[in-house]
């Protein structure tokens, strides 16, 4: 497996580079960030879903501690919401933890031909946060909706109101870090909006 | 300069590799796999020992005339092969067990009715009892599903057992939403489930904005 691994990233590397080398930057950006991310989901992601499954459950815990509506075991990545006879126990596995999104996030960020190193590695740690938040958001909605309405509501509280939430908030990180900063660092002649520098603009 | 950033990232990602081939703290998709070195963690055995349950969430188990203090505690927990459940019958009245009609599915379609007993039926006595599980339909034993009851003189009886993940029907066997339901102790149904977010769904729609946010730039640079 190690073999073919490191046989597979050689490659890769070596596509990326000739793709760099001939200036075809869409062809860098596409199997640059593919291959960053399915490396990372080989190699990364069974060491950082676990801890961030209970760091999820733990920030969530803190805002079920404050309202009082659910509790929190982050030592087994669940979420327990008791209300009057019902109890349901959310379990945060790699599908729940946003673990993919951060990966999927940070392999595009890093081969996405706008932003400096210094500006990446900034809008990287950013967009972490924000998608780590959103996911607490999400999941708070889902408690908060099955402990005001029982289980009853949480097929709709979890695959549809969860998931709009998540996905809003997801899509708009997008769309500033991706589309509208396009249009922030948009020359105009020798005048330039906005005030980041880069070095691919 | 490119180059050479881009080697520290090489020279990283080949690092991790080499970190790969030794064995690390936790595998992927399991539902409670904390990693091993999780000091806190405390997985289920099945023994008639029940301090593993304290750290556990538990929920009241009654019926909706009682008003009263008449309530038994229960759990239900999951990890990647069993299901598993824990009952403390109420201390104040109908104490003793009752292993009839447990009513475990998956994900809301896939039932399995369970009856919990003693081996050839004898009689529950003080202490730890063994249990076998069997399938109500056709009763015939399940296979890796197991239990224990116990009973102390002046206590309410006590029991916990697993279900293998298995013996539920269904394509895949990867399911989502667990719940249990007794209608000899109780109405209320316990539930263990997931709430997936569609990641991919969501990397794939990150990957088409990004692809949306270069087409602007290729234009920009076109209409210079």
């Amino acid at each position: 497996m190690i073999p073919f691994l490191l046989a597979m990233l050689a490659a890769w590397i070596y596509l990326v580079v000739v793709l760099r080398r001939a200036k075809l930057t869409f062809f860098t950006f596409l199997v640059g960030s593919v291959g960053l991310f399915i490396f990372m989901m080989i190699l990364l992601q069974p060491l950082i879903t676990a801890p961030l499954s209970m760091a999820v459950a733990a920030a969530t815990g803190v805002i079920g501690k404050v309202t009082g509506m659910f509790h929190a075991y982050p030592q087994y990545s669940l979420v327990f919401i008791e209300q009057g006879r019902e109890s349901i126990s959310l379990y945060i596995d790699y599908e729940c933890s946003g673990v993919i999104e951060l990966l999927a996030f940070t392999a595009l960020i890093w081969f996405f031909p706008l932003y400096n190193t210094m500006e990446k590695l900034i809008v990287n740690i950013s967009g972490l946060i924000w998608i780590f938040a959103a996911n607490i958001v999400r999941l708070t909605v889902i408690s908060v909706m099955v402990y005001f309405f029982g289980n009853n509501i949480f097929f709709f509280a979890h695959a549809i109101f969860g998931r709009i939430v998540f996905y809003g908030l997801s899509i708009l990180l997008y769309f500033y870090v991706f589309t509208r900063s396009q249009i922030i660092k948009q020359k105009v002649g020798k005048f330039k909006y906005g005030v980041l520098t880069s070095e691919n603009t | 300069m490119r180059l050479s950033r881009f080697t520290v990232a090489a020279a990283a990602i080949a690092v991790l590799v080499l970190m790969s081939s030794t064995p690390v703290a936790a595998s992927s998709g399991g539902l409670v796999d904390v990693g091993t070195d999780a000091t806190s963690y405390v997985p289920i055995t099945i023994d008639g020992n029940y301090e593993d349950w304290e750290d556990k969430p538990h929920s009241q188990l009654s019926y909706s005339w009682d008003t009263g203090n008449n309530y038994h505690s229960a759990a239900l927990y999951r990890d990647d092969t069993y299901v598993y459940l824990h009952v403390r019958m109420s201390p104040t009245s109908y104490s003793t067990f009752n292993g009839y009609n447990y009513h475990f599915s998956a994900d809301n379609k896939w039932d399995l009715y369970v009856a919990a007993i003693t081996p050839n039926n004898v009689a529950i006595v003080d202490g730890d009892n063994l249990l076998e599980v069997r399938n109500q339909n056709n009763y015939q034993l399940m296979l890796n599903a197991i239990g224990y009851v116990t009973r102390t003189a002046g206590q309410p009886d006590e029991w916990e057992l697993r279900i293998p993940i298995e013996a539920f029907a269904g394509p895949d066997k990867k399911f989502r939403t667990f719940t249990f339901q007794c209608s000899n102790l109780g109405e209320q149904v316990l539930t263990a489930t997931g709430t997936p977010t569609l990641p991919f769904l969501l990397a794939g729609t990150g990957f088409a904005i990004a692809a949306i946010g270069y087409g602007i730039k290729r234009r920009k640079r076109t209409t210079k």
